[in-house]
């Protein structure tokens, strides 16, 4: 059942602009849950568009919104960089796309403000749904 | 870095873990090791548990740290155009 479809005109966007989902990120629920029970007031979730990235082994979320949701970090990755491997704070986050909540694990935080987008979807998340993207349509479809 | 000690800490248990732990999610504050779980989800919820919206450290015991790529990031590409 697709739960985001999305025609882009003209078709060219689709290239230009790549394959993006308004997407809402929020506390993890377990920590919602933990802060609720301690009377604690819960910041509200950031709304703003993410970008599909099938080269990213693991989904980003821009740094601001993990610290304005005030998300404390769970580990580190090794992340390769140009500069070699590097090891990067890891954040769990809960991401809501159209007609899906998804509670992720272990987000990379990073700057992603000058690129307009809030979060890149890598293939930590893609790998529970069928995409397709269909380039001379400007069509693209996800599928969970 | 954040974690410094506990990575510190996990690296030098690292091969001793492996034999008892592999696979296994570990929850790490300082140099303490909390416990030991299944899933990353499992080691969290207790994570929050015991130390709140605070730092805590977990790491999946594996012999060969997975490298994450984000090529994109990387080089600065993500909207490169012609």
């Amino acid at each position: 059942m697709p739960i985001y479809d999305v025609q882009v005109s003209p078709p060219t966007g689709l290239r230009l602009r790549g394959a993006i989902f308004p997407v809402e990120i929020s506390m993890p629920q377990v920590l919602i849950d933990h802060l609720t029970s301690q009377g604690v007031s819960i910041p509200q979730p950031v709304r703003g568009p993410a970008l599909v990235d099938t080269g990213a082994s693991v989904s980003v979320v821009d740094i601001s919104v993990l610290r304005n949701l005030n998300i404390s970090p769970i580990g580190v990755a090794s992340v390769s960089t140009t500069a070699g491997i590097a090891q990067q704070n890891l954040y769990p986050a809960r991401f809501r796309l159209p007609r899906i909540v998804i509670d992720i694990s272990a987000v990379l935080g990073a700057d992603l403000s000058s690129y307009g987008i809030i979060a890149l979807i890598g293939r930590d998340i893609l790998s529970g749904f069928l995409m397709i993207y269909h380039g001379p349509a400007g069509r693209i479809t996800l599928v969970h | 870095m954040e974690f410094e000690e506990e990575l510190k800490f996990f690296e030098s248990k690292r091969m001793e873990w492996l034999e008892k732990y592999r696979d296994k999610y570990v929850l790490i504050k300082g140099k303490e090791l909390i416990d030991v779980f299944a899933t990353l989800e499992d080691a969290y919820k207790e994570g929050i548990k015991r130390f709140g919206n605070k730092p805590f450290f977990i790491k999946q015991v594996v012999e060969v740290e997975p490298i994450e790529k984000t090529p994109s990031l990387m080089f600065g590409i993500i909207h490169a155009n012609l």
